[in-house]
Protein backbone atom coordinates (compact mmCIF):
# COMPACT_ATOMS: atom_id res chain seq x y z
CA UNK A 1 0.00 0.00 0.00
CA UNK A 2 1.01 3.46 -1.07
CA UNK A 3 1.82 6.04 1.55
CA UNK A 4 -0.94 8.31 -0.34
CA UNK A 5 -3.35 5.46 -0.54
CA UNK A 6 -2.95 4.81 3.31
CA UNK A 7 -3.32 8.42 4.08
CA UNK A 8 -6.33 8.66 2.07
CA UNK A 9 -8.12 5.61 3.52
CA UNK A 10 -7.25 7.46 7.37
CA UNK A 11 -8.39 9.99 6.11
CA UNK A 12 -12.02 8.72 4.88
CA UNK A 13 -11.82 7.00 8.46
CA UNK A 14 -11.24 9.68 10.64
CA UNK A 15 -14.15 11.82 8.64
CA UNK A 16 -16.42 9.08 9.19
CA UNK A 17 -15.78 9.08 13.13
CA UNK A 18 -15.55 12.88 13.02
CA UNK A 19 -19.63 12.48 11.55
CA UNK A 20 -20.40 9.87 14.21
CA UNK A 21 -19.41 12.47 17.33
CA UNK A 22 -21.17 15.07 15.37
CA UNK A 23 -24.39 13.05 14.99
CA UNK A 24 -24.05 11.95 18.69
CA UNK A 25 -23.73 15.76 19.92
CA UNK A 26 -26.49 17.23 17.98
CA UNK A 27 -28.89 15.44 19.65
CA UNK A 28 -31.38 18.08 20.54
CA UNK A 29 -31.94 17.27 24.95
CA UNK A 30 -33.66 19.62 27.03
CA UNK A 31 -31.64 20.82 30.19
CA UNK A 32 -31.75 18.35 32.52
CA UNK A 33 -33.87 19.62 35.56
CA UNK A 34 -31.67 19.82 38.67
CA UNK A 35 -32.37 17.65 42.08
CA UNK A 36 -31.99 20.14 45.68
CA UNK A 37 -30.75 18.40 48.69
CA UNK A 38 -31.63 20.32 51.55
CA UNK A 39 -31.23 19.58 55.19
CA UNK A 40 -28.70 19.97 58.10
CA UNK A 41 -24.84 18.75 58.36
CA UNK A 42 -26.38 15.26 57.38
CA UNK A 43 -26.50 16.71 53.72
CA UNK A 44 -23.81 18.92 54.06
CA UNK A 45 -21.41 16.60 54.48
CA UNK A 46 -23.06 14.20 51.86
CA UNK A 47 -20.35 14.44 49.01
CA UNK A 48 -23.34 13.67 46.21
CA UNK A 49 -20.98 13.91 43.32
CA UNK A 50 -18.79 11.01 44.44
CA UNK A 51 -22.06 8.57 45.18
CA UNK A 52 -24.30 9.88 42.35
CA UNK A 53 -21.43 11.57 39.41
CA UNK A 54 -24.21 11.67 36.85
CA UNK A 55 -27.07 14.12 38.80
CA UNK A 56 -26.98 17.47 38.31
CA UNK A 57 -27.73 18.55 41.62
CA UNK A 58 -27.79 21.44 43.99
CA UNK A 59 -26.96 20.69 47.37
CA UNK A 60 -28.28 22.98 50.42
CA UNK A 61 -27.16 21.70 53.20
CA UNK A 62 -26.59 23.77 56.30
CA UNK A 63 -24.94 21.91 59.57
CA UNK A 64 -27.00 23.04 62.46
CA UNK A 65 -30.20 23.27 60.29
CA UNK A 66 -33.63 22.80 61.80
CA UNK A 67 -36.97 23.32 59.93
CA UNK A 68 -36.44 27.24 60.49
CA UNK A 69 -34.21 26.82 57.89
CA UNK A 70 -36.61 26.04 54.90
CA UNK A 71 -38.38 29.49 55.74
CA UNK A 72 -34.74 30.95 54.41
CA UNK A 73 -35.73 29.16 50.79
CA UNK A 74 -38.98 31.53 50.23
CA UNK A 75 -40.28 30.56 47.13
CA UNK A 76 -36.88 29.35 45.18
CA UNK A 77 -37.69 25.72 45.12
CA UNK A 78 -41.09 26.09 44.09
CA UNK A 79 -41.66 23.54 41.07
CA UNK A 80 -38.68 22.02 41.61
CA UNK A 81 -37.10 18.36 43.13
CA UNK A 82 -36.22 18.44 46.47
CA UNK A 83 -34.47 15.73 48.47
CA UNK A 84 -34.96 16.36 52.27
CA UNK A 85 -33.45 15.24 55.28
CA UNK A 86 -33.65 17.31 58.11
CA UNK A 87 -35.13 17.12 61.81
CA UNK A 88 -32.25 15.96 63.93
CA UNK A 89 -31.31 19.09 64.84
CA UNK A 90 -35.17 19.89 66.46
CA UNK A 91 -34.94 16.81 69.23
CA UNK A 92 -35.29 19.29 71.36
CA UNK A 93 -38.33 21.02 69.96
CA UNK A 94 -39.53 17.25 69.18
CA UNK A 95 -39.26 16.45 73.01
CA UNK A 96 -41.45 19.97 74.06
CA UNK A 97 -44.34 19.39 71.42
CA UNK A 98 -46.22 16.65 71.47
CA UNK A 99 -44.79 14.57 67.92
CA UNK A 100 -48.50 15.15 66.27
CA UNK A 101 -48.04 18.80 66.63
CA UNK A 102 -44.18 18.51 65.90
CA UNK A 103 -44.89 16.84 62.68
CA UNK A 104 -47.56 19.27 61.88
CA UNK A 105 -45.40 22.44 61.76
CA UNK A 106 -42.67 20.28 59.79
CA UNK A 107 -45.50 19.53 57.36
CA UNK A 108 -46.47 23.17 56.97
CA UNK A 109 -42.49 24.69 56.53
CA UNK A 110 -42.01 22.07 53.77
CA UNK A 111 -45.45 22.71 51.73
CA UNK A 112 -44.83 26.21 51.85
CA UNK A 113 -41.95 25.44 49.60
CA UNK A 114 -43.97 24.50 47.22
CA UNK A 115 -42.03 21.89 45.66
CA UNK A 116 -43.10 19.59 42.80
CA UNK A 117 -41.62 16.30 44.42
CA UNK A 118 -39.93 15.68 47.72
CA UNK A 119 -37.76 12.86 48.02
CA UNK A 120 -38.15 12.36 52.03
CA UNK A 121 -36.17 10.74 54.53
CA UNK A 122 -37.58 9.60 57.88
CA UNK A 123 -34.99 11.38 60.93
CA UNK A 124 -32.19 9.23 61.44
CA UNK A 125 -32.04 7.62 64.86
CA UNK A 126 -28.98 9.11 66.72
CA UNK A 127 -27.32 8.86 70.37
CA UNK A 128 -25.20 11.94 70.80
CA UNK A 129 -23.49 12.88 73.43
CA UNK A 130 -26.01 15.48 75.71
CA UNK A 131 -28.67 13.85 73.72
CA UNK A 132 -31.97 14.10 76.27
CA UNK A 133 -33.64 11.10 77.87
CA UNK A 134 -36.38 9.63 75.61
CA UNK A 135 -34.90 11.37 72.38
CA UNK A 136 -34.88 7.75 70.46
CA UNK A 137 -38.65 7.28 70.92
CA UNK A 138 -39.46 10.93 70.12
CA UNK A 139 -37.94 10.44 66.99
CA UNK A 140 -39.94 7.15 65.59
CA UNK A 141 -42.64 8.71 67.25
CA UNK A 142 -42.01 12.06 64.47
CA UNK A 143 -41.26 9.42 61.74
CA UNK A 144 -44.43 7.50 62.45
CA UNK A 145 -46.28 10.70 62.50
CA UNK A 146 -45.06 11.57 59.24
CA UNK A 147 -45.12 8.19 57.75
CA UNK A 148 -49.30 8.14 58.29
CA UNK A 149 -49.45 12.41 57.44
CA UNK A 150 -47.71 11.93 53.69
CA UNK A 151 -50.65 12.87 51.57
CA UNK A 152 -50.65 16.13 53.66
CA UNK A 153 -47.46 17.62 52.11
CA UNK A 154 -49.15 18.36 49.04
CA UNK A 155 -46.94 17.39 46.76
CA UNK A 156 -45.59 13.78 45.03
CA UNK A 157 -43.79 12.66 48.13
CA UNK A 158 -41.48 9.73 48.02
CA UNK A 159 -40.83 8.38 50.98
CA UNK A 160 -37.33 6.74 51.70
CA UNK A 161 -38.20 4.65 54.41
CA UNK A 162 -34.56 3.89 55.98
CA UNK A 163 -34.62 4.25 59.65
CA UNK A 164 -34.65 0.87 60.18
CA UNK A 165 -31.35 0.17 58.21
CA UNK A 166 -29.48 2.86 60.37
CA UNK A 167 -30.69 1.13 63.67
CA UNK A 168 -28.92 -1.27 65.90
CA UNK A 169 -31.38 -4.69 66.26
CA UNK A 170 -34.63 -4.21 67.73
CA UNK A 171 -33.48 -0.82 69.67
CA UNK A 172 -33.72 2.43 68.21
CA UNK A 173 -30.28 3.41 68.97
CA UNK A 174 -27.73 3.80 66.04
CA UNK A 175 -25.97 1.14 64.31
CA UNK A 176 -22.28 2.48 65.57
CA UNK A 177 -21.01 0.42 61.95
CA UNK A 178 -22.57 3.49 60.38
CA UNK A 179 -22.11 6.34 62.69
CA UNK A 180 -18.53 8.03 63.69
CA UNK A 181 -20.16 9.54 66.67
CA UNK A 182 -23.91 8.73 66.99
CA UNK A 183 -25.27 11.64 65.15
CA UNK A 184 -23.33 11.99 61.48
CA UNK A 185 -23.15 9.34 59.18
CA UNK A 186 -20.21 7.83 57.41
CA UNK A 187 -19.78 6.69 53.56
CA UNK A 188 -21.33 3.43 54.34
CA UNK A 189 -24.65 5.13 55.81
CA UNK A 190 -24.56 7.31 53.02
CA UNK A 191 -24.35 4.92 50.48
CA UNK A 192 -27.99 3.63 51.92
CA UNK A 193 -28.81 7.47 51.76
CA UNK A 194 -28.02 7.42 47.94
CA UNK A 195 -28.73 3.50 46.90
CA UNK A 196 -32.45 4.54 48.63
CA UNK A 197 -33.03 8.25 46.67
CA UNK A 198 -31.31 6.00 43.43
CA UNK A 199 -34.10 3.73 43.05
CA UNK A 200 -36.49 6.45 43.78
CA UNK A 201 -35.30 8.69 41.16
CA UNK A 202 -35.26 6.19 38.00
CA UNK B 1 -35.35 4.85 23.95
CA UNK B 2 -34.74 4.30 19.85
CA UNK B 3 -33.20 7.54 20.09
CA UNK B 4 -30.80 6.13 22.88
CA UNK B 5 -30.58 2.89 21.51
CA UNK B 6 -29.39 4.86 18.34
CA UNK B 7 -27.05 6.65 20.46
CA UNK B 8 -25.23 3.70 22.10
CA UNK B 9 -24.83 1.83 18.86
CA UNK B 10 -22.85 5.31 17.70
CA UNK B 11 -20.42 4.82 20.21
CA UNK B 12 -19.81 1.15 19.77
CA UNK B 13 -19.22 1.89 16.51
CA UNK B 14 -16.81 4.58 17.19
CA UNK B 15 -14.77 2.15 19.31
CA UNK B 16 -14.78 -0.13 17.56
CA UNK B 17 -13.77 2.45 14.50
CA UNK B 18 -11.10 3.34 17.20
CA UNK B 19 -9.80 -0.71 17.08
CA UNK B 20 -10.10 -0.82 13.92
CA UNK B 21 -8.18 2.09 12.68
CA UNK B 22 -5.34 0.62 15.18
CA UNK B 23 -5.44 -2.84 14.21
CA UNK B 24 -5.71 -2.95 10.20
CA UNK B 25 -3.17 -0.32 9.59
CA UNK B 26 -0.65 -1.94 11.19
CA UNK B 27 1.65 -1.88 8.13
CA UNK B 28 2.30 2.12 7.68
CA UNK B 29 3.41 4.38 10.21
CA UNK B 30 3.66 4.16 13.82
CA UNK B 31 0.71 3.10 15.93
CA UNK B 32 0.40 2.60 19.56
CA UNK B 33 -2.23 2.04 21.56
CA UNK B 34 -2.93 2.38 25.53
CA UNK B 35 -5.94 1.14 28.01
CA UNK B 36 -6.18 2.25 31.78
CA UNK B 37 -7.82 4.07 34.24
CA UNK B 38 -8.53 7.67 34.72
CA UNK B 39 -8.84 9.11 38.05
CA UNK B 40 -10.45 5.95 39.99
CA UNK B 41 -13.50 5.85 37.73
CA UNK B 42 -13.09 6.02 34.07
CA UNK B 43 -11.68 3.51 31.84
CA UNK B 44 -10.32 4.34 28.33
CA UNK B 45 -8.26 2.70 25.38
CA UNK B 46 -7.01 4.91 22.64
CA UNK B 47 -5.03 5.03 19.36
CA UNK B 48 -2.12 7.10 18.59
CA UNK B 49 -0.74 7.59 15.05
CA UNK B 50 3.03 8.45 15.04
CA UNK B 51 2.71 9.49 18.06
CA UNK B 52 0.93 12.72 17.14
CA UNK B 53 -2.76 11.95 16.11
CA UNK B 54 -4.76 10.38 18.58
CA UNK B 55 -8.62 9.39 19.10
CA UNK B 56 -9.68 7.76 22.58
CA UNK B 57 -12.96 6.12 24.02
CA UNK B 58 -13.80 6.60 27.59
CA UNK B 59 -16.42 4.70 29.85
CA UNK B 60 -17.35 5.62 33.37
CA UNK B 61 -17.22 2.62 35.71
CA UNK B 62 -19.44 4.32 38.45
CA UNK B 63 -21.41 2.11 41.58
CA UNK B 64 -24.92 1.85 40.15
CA UNK B 65 -26.67 0.85 37.08
CA UNK B 66 -25.23 1.30 33.65
CA UNK B 67 -27.70 3.12 31.90
CA UNK B 68 -26.24 6.06 33.83
CA UNK B 69 -22.99 5.35 32.93
CA UNK B 70 -20.99 7.76 31.22
CA UNK B 71 -19.14 7.48 28.01
CA UNK B 72 -16.89 10.09 26.48
CA UNK B 73 -14.90 10.26 22.77
CA UNK B 74 -12.07 12.04 21.75
CA UNK B 75 -10.40 12.86 19.08
CA UNK B 76 -6.64 15.10 19.40
CA UNK B 77 -3.18 15.74 18.61
CA UNK B 78 0.17 15.86 20.41
CA UNK B 79 3.23 17.69 19.40
CA UNK B 80 6.59 17.36 21.36
CA UNK B 81 9.04 20.41 20.76
CA UNK B 82 12.45 21.48 23.02
CA UNK B 83 11.43 22.03 26.46
CA UNK B 84 7.59 21.14 26.05
CA UNK B 85 4.93 19.20 24.95
CA UNK B 86 1.41 20.26 23.67
CA UNK B 87 -1.76 18.04 23.79
CA UNK B 88 -4.83 19.40 22.37
CA UNK B 89 -8.44 17.48 22.14
CA UNK B 90 -11.69 17.97 21.42
CA UNK B 91 -14.03 15.85 23.04
CA UNK B 92 -18.22 14.44 23.62
CA UNK B 93 -19.48 12.50 25.98
CA UNK B 94 -22.90 11.04 27.53
CA UNK B 95 -24.40 8.70 29.74
CA UNK B 96 -26.16 6.02 28.09
CA UNK B 97 -29.74 7.03 29.08
CA UNK B 98 -28.88 10.71 27.85
CA UNK B 99 -30.13 12.35 30.78
CA UNK B 100 -27.37 15.20 29.77
CA UNK B 101 -24.43 15.71 27.59
CA UNK B 102 -20.96 17.45 27.58
CA UNK B 103 -18.74 18.51 25.00
CA UNK B 104 -15.45 20.67 25.25
CA UNK B 105 -11.80 20.67 25.04
CA UNK B 106 -8.66 20.15 26.72
CA UNK B 107 -5.56 22.25 25.53
CA UNK B 108 -2.54 20.91 27.18
CA UNK B 109 1.03 22.17 27.62
CA UNK B 110 3.78 20.55 29.78
CA UNK B 111 7.23 22.65 30.63
CA UNK B 112 10.11 20.64 30.56
CA UNK B 113 13.18 23.01 31.45
CA UNK B 114 16.55 21.06 32.28
CA UNK B 115 16.64 20.00 35.55
CA UNK B 116 14.06 17.92 37.56
CA UNK B 117 11.08 20.62 37.88
CA UNK B 118 8.81 20.47 35.20
CA UNK B 119 4.94 23.00 35.17
CA UNK B 120 1.91 21.94 33.49
CA UNK B 121 -1.45 23.45 33.00
CA UNK B 122 -4.70 22.08 30.78
CA UNK B 123 -7.39 25.11 30.20
CA UNK B 124 -10.60 22.87 29.61
CA UNK B 125 -13.99 25.02 28.02
CA UNK B 126 -16.46 22.53 28.99
CA UNK B 127 -20.40 22.87 28.05
CA UNK B 128 -22.58 20.70 30.20
CA UNK B 129 -26.34 20.51 29.06
CA UNK B 130 -27.52 20.97 32.73
CA UNK B 131 -24.69 23.28 34.30
CA UNK B 132 -23.85 25.27 30.91
CA UNK B 133 -20.87 26.76 29.89
CA UNK B 134 -18.04 26.67 32.47
CA UNK B 135 -14.42 27.44 31.38
CA UNK B 136 -12.45 25.12 33.99
CA UNK B 137 -8.02 24.89 34.45
CA UNK B 138 -5.91 23.40 36.33
CA UNK B 139 -1.75 24.42 36.71
CA UNK B 140 0.43 22.43 38.60
CA UNK B 141 4.69 21.13 39.13
CA UNK B 142 6.11 18.18 39.22
CA UNK B 143 9.54 17.50 40.36
CA UNK B 144 11.41 14.34 39.20
CA UNK B 145 12.88 12.50 42.50
CA UNK B 146 14.45 10.00 40.09
CA UNK B 147 14.46 8.52 36.67
CA UNK B 148 10.48 6.72 37.21
CA UNK B 149 9.24 8.97 39.81
CA UNK B 150 8.00 12.42 40.27
CA UNK B 151 6.15 13.87 42.90
CA UNK B 152 3.23 16.73 41.81
CA UNK B 153 0.94 18.61 43.06
CA UNK B 154 -1.78 21.02 41.22
CA UNK B 155 -4.44 23.51 41.64
CA UNK B 156 -7.40 22.52 39.63
CA UNK B 157 -11.34 22.87 38.76
CA UNK B 158 -11.62 20.55 35.70
CA UNK B 159 -14.33 18.18 36.93
CA UNK B 160 -13.61 15.18 38.83
CA UNK B 161 -16.99 13.94 38.08
CA UNK B 162 -19.09 16.52 36.42
CA UNK B 163 -19.45 19.67 38.19
CA UNK B 164 -16.63 21.90 38.45
CA UNK B 165 -15.25 21.88 41.63
CA UNK B 166 -11.69 23.72 43.25
CA UNK B 167 -9.55 21.34 44.90
CA UNK B 168 -5.70 21.17 45.25
CA UNK B 169 -4.39 17.54 43.94
CA UNK B 170 -0.61 15.79 44.89
CA UNK B 171 0.63 12.24 44.18
CA UNK B 172 3.50 10.64 42.76
CA UNK B 173 3.84 9.45 39.18
CA UNK B 174 5.94 6.68 38.31
CA UNK B 175 6.39 6.04 34.72
CA UNK B 176 8.32 2.92 33.77
CA UNK B 177 8.40 1.81 29.99
CA UNK B 178 5.09 2.10 28.98
CA UNK B 179 3.20 1.89 32.18
CA UNK B 180 2.43 5.31 33.69
CA UNK B 181 0.86 4.84 37.29
CA UNK B 182 -0.36 8.00 39.23
CA UNK B 183 -2.11 8.02 42.73
CA UNK B 184 -3.24 10.93 43.96
CA UNK B 185 -5.59 12.60 46.23
CA UNK B 186 -7.95 15.53 45.47
CA UNK B 187 -8.18 18.22 48.74
CA UNK B 188 -11.08 20.47 48.24
CA UNK B 189 -10.41 24.29 48.83
CA UNK B 190 -13.65 25.67 48.76
CA UNK B 191 -14.80 26.50 52.42
CA UNK B 192 -18.30 26.91 51.05
CA UNK B 193 -18.42 23.63 49.80
CA UNK B 194 -18.16 20.96 52.83
CA UNK B 195 -19.80 18.10 51.35
CA UNK B 196 -17.00 17.79 49.26
CA UNK B 197 -14.87 15.11 50.83
CA UNK B 198 -11.39 14.13 50.21
CA UNK B 199 -10.90 12.02 47.55
CA UNK B 200 -8.41 9.39 46.73
CA UNK B 201 -7.93 8.93 42.82
CA UNK B 202 -6.01 6.62 40.92
CA UNK B 203 -4.74 6.68 37.21
CA UNK B 204 -3.03 4.63 35.34
CA UNK B 205 -1.78 3.48 32.06
CA UNK B 206 -0.06 0.93 29.96
CA UNK B 207 1.19 2.33 26.26
CA UNK B 208 2.40 -0.74 23.38
CA UNK B 209 3.34 -0.59 19.88
CA UNK B 210 0.94 -2.07 17.76
CA UNK B 211 3.79 -2.70 14.68
CA UNK B 212 5.73 -4.94 16.59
Amino acid sequence: MSFATFYMKLLRRLLFLLAIVVAAASCDDKPEPRLHFVGDSLVEFWDVASICPSLHFVNHGRAGAGIAYLGEFGSTLAGEDVVLLLGTNDLWQMLAYSPEEYAARYIDAVKSLGVATLYLYPVLPRDFTGDPEGSQEAIKSFNDEIRRRLDDFGCRVEYMDVYDRFRLGDAHLPNPELYPDGLHVNVYGYQILSDALWKRIF
Amino acid sequence: MEKNFLISLRFMFAVAVIFGIGITARAAGKWDMAAGIRDTRYIFADVTFDSHTYLRAEHSVYSYDFIYQYWRLYAGGKLAVPYADFDINAFYGRTWCGNYYSAGALVSCRILPPGPVCIFGTLNPLYDSGFRYNTCFAAGLAVRLCKPVSLRASYTTIPEFRESEKAVRAGVDVHIGGLSVVPELSVPVDPRNRSRKLRMLMSFSYTFSLNQ
